[in-house]
């Protein structure tokens, strides 16, 4: 977890992102905690216009791309999958800047 | 009575699918048996006709069983967010004193001091029978899931007063001093407005219907009843799936929806996000929409995409479910000015009051106001509210106000003009401003709040919010949002909520919220 991608390590990219959560998308539920792999629909977390907000916001900090086909249930249903997918994409732009 | 749509489709066709959730089902017979058990179970707790039960559960087979169950019970269903906040589920169960309650553990210590609940049913997430209350203490009665199930299910006995006067269920809505207020909805209300729907969406017997709006929103009693009435299958649609409109795209596909029924922002997202060419929906045949107004961009979009549907705009507050309705024509696409209303429905009557109080003709405005068998019963517990909303009006001794602004076009097509007061709709939810600004004033760091709305085409109004905060105060916008968070449902939530030194006032002294408008628009 200490390699770098783009800049960032994996904990880093996970911590921006629940940071981000926590703020904008900030939830009551009966239970306290979001673990790293609940599903954050299911919680309450992001409705349908949530996704749309969390997906610029990812593009606008880590200035990667995300397209259409990208917004699916297995890329963004829990903190773990969003960190995966956006450390995918980080690998991505890595290998476009010249070393 | 609603229920008798189900047992005569059980009588009928009791091997046929009634609902679908995900790899799950309910056979007609399944669910007819299956509430006649909750329904058991509640009579034997003492609760019947005149009574509510809160149905606190995410949208699953056992919603589907409970509210039917609570019905044929005699009681009224009174359907509540499982994602509310805690403060406005207690209020509304005591606000209508709920007899009784089908809701999920977690939530058990927190209800379990409504004073007016005789007894507590939990529903787990994935029901099991390992379930075990917790020793009495006094207080309501708990039941599982399983105790209810364990029960008979033959038909209980008729009740010999049950009318069609008598409340189905009791849907609440925005009330404008922040607390929200119960719309209450009888049996005959409901069969009007689904008699109609179910003829003119053409439903079959084993079309596949979706349920895409919760059942806490009054377009859900087409989805359930409809399909019930002609013994059609309800395909309820996973939440987490109406966050990813490519996915839901898929599944309207997939499961051969052919009847939807939702609000206009859900199908902009589909339209707009949901690359909905890569699939023919040859089974789509019906597709009808309400709650708010339908940007004609998109809804042209729409229409080119899927040619094969017919497409009805479906108008009316909560407080007569639809009353008008128009088919959409090529013409309607071609041009600019936004979709009528179009023409009375489900045997109501429309009148059109212009300010003087007189009957406005063709070409003038007026407020809408309706007459007829749609009509909700009154507000639970207001009774000098309901008395502002419906009475007398020229040319009916009883009739509903919606607020509504509209203008009677020759042909006898209504418009959609616009509102008095400061109702706003946000993707289809009703939103007293005012409401919002309530809440915002109660934190002790707030000496004034503003809210308004922002309008989007493609994700319908934003809410935004403006607060002068007291001096030296430390809270943030953040904070603020924590706080709207635990009293407001999600979508009265405003987005964004901005601290400044004063509120733009006009001449008059009131909110000027035209400037406010400005205001948010120039914010980065």
């Amino acid at each position: 977890m200490n390699q770098t991608v783009a800049g960032y390590t994996e904990e880093q990219v996970a911590r921006i992102i629940r940071d981000h959560l926590d703020q904008e998308f900030h939830f009551r539920s009966k239970d306290s905690g979001l673990a790293d792999d609940d599903s954050l629909i299911a919680r309450g977390v992001i409705d349908s216009m949530g996704i749309f907000r969390l997906v610029n916001f990812l593009e606008q900090r880590f200035e990667i791309a995300v397209s259409p086909p990208d917004i699916v249930m297995e890329n963004f249903r829990s903190l773990q999958a969003i960190r995966a997918f956006t450390v995918n994409r980080l690998h991505g732009r890595d290998g476009q800047e010249s070393h | 009575m609603l229920f008798q749509y189900l047992e005569d489709s059980a009588r009928a066709a009791p091997a046929r699918l009634a609902v679908i959730d995900a790899e799950r089902n309910l056979s007609y017979g399944e669910l007819d048996a299956a509430s006649n058990q909750v329904a058991r179970a509640l009579r034997e707790q003492g609760i019947g006709r005149g009574d509510r039960v809160g149905l606190h559960l995410d949208k699953s087979l056992e919603a589907v069983v409970g509210l039917f169950g609570i019905m044929k019970a005699g009681a009224a269903y009174v359907p509540m967010d499982p994602a509310s906040p805690e403060w406005r589920v207690k209020f509304i169960a005591r606000d209508c004193a709920l007899s009784a309650i089908l809701t999920t553990p977690a939530w058990h210590a927190s209800l379990r001091d409504v004073e007016s609940l005789r007894c507590i049913i939990l529903v787990e997430a994935r029901p099991t029978n390992t379930l075990r209350p917790p020793p009495g203490q006094g207080g309501p009665v708990l039941l599982t899931w399983a105790d209810v199930r364990a029960g008979s299910s033959a038909s209980l006995e008729p009740l010999a007063e049950a009318s069609p006067e008598d409340l189905a269920y009791i849907l609440y809505t925005s009330g404008s001093t922040g607390q929200p207020k119960g719309v209450m909805l009888s049996h005959r209300a409901a069969h009007a407005f689904v008699d109609w729907a179910a003829s003119i969406a053409r439903v079959r017997a084993a079309d596949r219907v979706s349920s895409h709006a919760p059942f806490h929103v009054d377009l859900s009693v087409f989805d359930l009843f409809a399909t019930a009435k002609c013994a059609a299958t309800l395909v309820l649609i996973p939440a987490s799936l109406s966050v990813f409109p490519r996915e839901l795209a898929d599944f309207i596909a997939d499961r051969h929806i052919a009847i939807w029924y939702s609000v206009p922002s859900a199908l902009t997202q589909l339209v707009a996000r949901g690359e909905l060419t890569r699939h023919a929906f040859p089974s789509l045949r019906t597709v009808l929409f309400a709650g708010e107004v339908f940007p004609l961009k998109y809804l042209r979009q729409l229409v080119l995409t899927l040619p094969r549907p017919r497409y009805f705009n479906l108008y009316g507050p909560t407080e007569t479910n639809v009353c008008t309705f128009h088919v959409v024509t090529p013409a309607d696409l071609a041009r600019s000015a936004p979709l009528p209303i179009g023409q009375v429905c489900c045997g109501d009557e429309v009148f059109v009051v212009r300010d003087d109080g007189g009957l406005a003709g063709d070409g003038e405005e007026g407020e809408l106001c309706v007459a007829g068998p749609t009509l909700m019963s009154g507000y639970w517990g207001m009774e000098e509210r309901t008395r502002q909303v419906l009475g007398p009006i020229p040319g009916h001794p009883l009739a509903c106000r919606t607020g509504d602004r509209v203008i009677r076009e020759r042909g006898g097509s209504l418009c959609l003009l616009g509102r008095r007061d400061d109702l706003v709709k946000v993707r289809g939810h009703r939103i007293e401003l005012s409401a919002v600004e309530v809440v915002l004033l109660r934190h002790p760091d707030v000496e004034e709040s503003a809210a308004l709305t922002l309008p989007d085409e493609l994700t319908g109004n934003e809410l935004r919010a403006f607060v002068v905060l007291r001096d030296n105060a430390s809270t943030s916008p953040e904070d603020l949002r924590q706080h709207c968070a635990n009293y407001l449902p999600r979508y009265m939530i405003p987005a964004r909520i901005d601290a400044c030194d004063a509120l733009p006032k006009t001449t008059t002294g009131k909110k000027d919220r035209v400037r406010l408008q400005e205001q948010a628009r120039q914010l980065v």
